[in-house]
């Protein structure tokens, strides 16, 4: 299982991404080289998101990026 | 007759076609005419002095940009997410006596109205003498002592880019296009998508908020409005690369994307030519003191071959470019007069000629000019021209700071993130720091990350050792 915080420190290198509600965009700690950055070190790791199928919101907090992990895993063993 | 003297011509010869669509809103070329014909009266009857657009991409403030130069009133596009302290700041420097509240805001030091209003007070006063302006508009930037700098541009600059790009032979059959505009109005990039797409007979399609959290919605716009050329900063492009959905089986109607405002690497453009197989990538390059772009090149495979893609061909630049001590030096008619108020040695005269110091590192190879960085500290980010010391100066005008160096931190030659490195008198929080740093500057200047620390290190020569607070 990924430590979706670890990942988002090495990229954010900002704590509050240990807070699993933290919000990522209204902070500005979600930016579009962190977002850019997340995708390409989800996709090393074997996870591909879709931005053209994810639904509003879900890259807000460390814990909707868990959930979306999950369900993309999911889908990938159905 | 200038193009634009033309310009409440060009609006109406455009009919019926649609000009400009944000948030499924649209107005065609006929009715922008009626409109600016309006509003650009009562703008000659409400005074000369420049004018404060507040707003964000929206009709109204797309109409106030076109009235003003109608009317000859310098237009000062300031978006809705400024800080109000800088609001005021331009309003003083800029000795503006009028803002079009296309967002609202309350301001005590300026007559503020709506379009609606400024409409309705002025329709039955007395025309004012003609206008005499020169000053087209003036765009605030990132400024190395702490206060925003205003770029001047005159109505000869913007006449001579519009000549130059309509005379570009990259750009011949770029009529009656949907084109993408991602960027604000107060950022230089929009005079390429306000006057390129006019000019050519094109739709302009806007992104309001190309915030990351509705990436969705982008796509879908690219897609069903049938996008056919983009107008974006690198970091757009990579923004959409990141789905492999985007390729031209999925978006066949893209045939042009265009490049400005920083660097755009080979893989990006390795990466669009993989999905897009037949797309032109054009790559340009120029200050915004020298009216949005002055050289621009097509992409073609063999450049991909080098460490870095050109930014331009010298023979068909709009200014003359020269190399003095691999800086870039720029002399021509887009080249802007001087800082609104700030003396600078960047800019000069030889005879006639207005010649700019653009601070980039560049090179010059077989007619091929390219950028390889700064020689100062002002840094690209996401497209923003930020100058490291405007942050420092900013960080300074807080009471308990007693020293800032702030930093860029570096990917492949791009900035990632920027730091700022503080040493406190009182004890105070970094999110406290942060908060009243955001009254005092934009949010994309704001560090990331700011280390409260005792002493900040120095190099022998007794100065900030940003290289060494840079790779910590």
């Amino acid at each position: 299982m990924i430590d979706i915080s670890e990942l988002l420190y090495s990229i954010c290198e900002d704590k509050n991404v240990y807070n699993k509600d933290f919000d990522l965009i209204e902070s500005g700690l979600l930016d579009s080289y962190a977002f850019i950055e997340l995708l390409s070190k989800l996709e090393d790791l074997g996870i591909t998101i879709y931005p053209t199928r994810i639904k509003r919101d879900s890259l807000r907090t460390p814990r909707k990026i868990e959930e979306l992990i999950k369900e993309n895993q999911k889908s990938v063993t159905e | 007759m200038t193009n634009l003297d033309n310009l409440l011509n060009v609006l109406k010869q455009g009919k019926n076609k649609i000009l400009y669509k944000i948030d499924n809103q649209t107005i065609t070329y006929k009715e922008a005419y009626k409109e600016v014909l309006t509003l650009s009266n009562s703008l000659s009857k409400q005074g000369n002095s420049p004018v404060i657009l507040y707003g964000h991409k929206s009709i109204d403030e797309f109409i106030s940009i076109l009235s003003c130069v109608v009317a000859k009133r310098t237009y000062i596009p300031v978006d809705k997410y400024t800080p109000k302290k800088r609001i005021e700041e331009i309003i003083k420097k800029t000795n503006s006596t009028l803002l079009i509240k296309n967002e609202n805001i309350k301001i005590k030091s300026i007559e503020s109205l709506t379009i609606k209003e400024l409409n309705e007070k002025y329709k039955y006063k007395k025309k004012k003498k003609i206008n005499t302006n020169n000053i087209a508009y003036t765009i605030f930037t990132s400024g190395s002592t702490g206060d925003s700098k205003g770029v001047p541009i005159s109505y000869d600059n913007l006449n001579h880019f519009i000549s130059w790009i309509l005379k570009l032979k990259e750009f011949n059959n770029c009529n009656n296009l949907n084109v993408l505009s991602e960027a604000s109005f107060s950022f230089d990039l929009s005079v390429m998508d306000i006057y390129f797409s006019i000019y050519k007979k094109n739709t302009i399609i806007a992104l309001k908020n190309n915030n990351i959290s509705n990436l969705k919605n982008i796509y879908k716009i690219i897609k069903n409005d049938n996008i056919n050329f983009l107008i974006m900063t690198p970091t757009f492009i990579k923004i959409l690369l990141t789905d492999n959905n985007f390729n031209d089986n999925n978006y066949p109607n893209i045939k042009y994307m265009f490049f400005c405002g920083e660097l755009l690497e080979v893989e990006t453009v390795r990466k669009i030519k993989e999905r897009f197989n037949k797309v032109k990538v054009i790559n340009a390059y120029g200050p915004t003191e020298a009216t949005c772009f002055v050289s621009l090149i097509e992409i073609n495979s063999k450049m991909l071959k080098e460490e870095y893609i050109p930014v331009g061909k010298l023979n068909t630049s709009a200014v003359k470019i020269e190399l003095d001590n691999n800086e870039i030096i720029l002399k021509g008619k887009s080249v802007f007069n001087g800082y609104l108020d700030l003396k600078s040695d960047n800019y000069y005269k030889e005879k006639k000629t207005n010649c700019y110091k653009t601070g980039d590192i560049g090179i010059i190879e077989n007619n091929y000019l390219y950028c390889k960085g700064r020689i100062d500290n002002q840094i690209k980010y996401q497209g923003y021209r930020i100058e490291l010391e405007d942050i420092e100066n900013n960080l300074l005008k807080l009471k308990n700071i007693k020293e800032a160096v702030a930093v860029a931190k570096y990917n492949n030659n791009i900035v990632k993130l920027i730091k700022a490195y503080v040493v406190l008198n009182k004890e105070m929080k970094e999110h406290e720091i942060k908060k009243e740093l955001s009254k005092l500057i934009p949010n994309y200047m704001i560090p990331k990350k700011i280390i409260i620390i005792d002493k900040i290190p120095v190099n022998n020569n007794g100065k900030y050792d940003r290289k060494k607070l840079s790779s910590l």
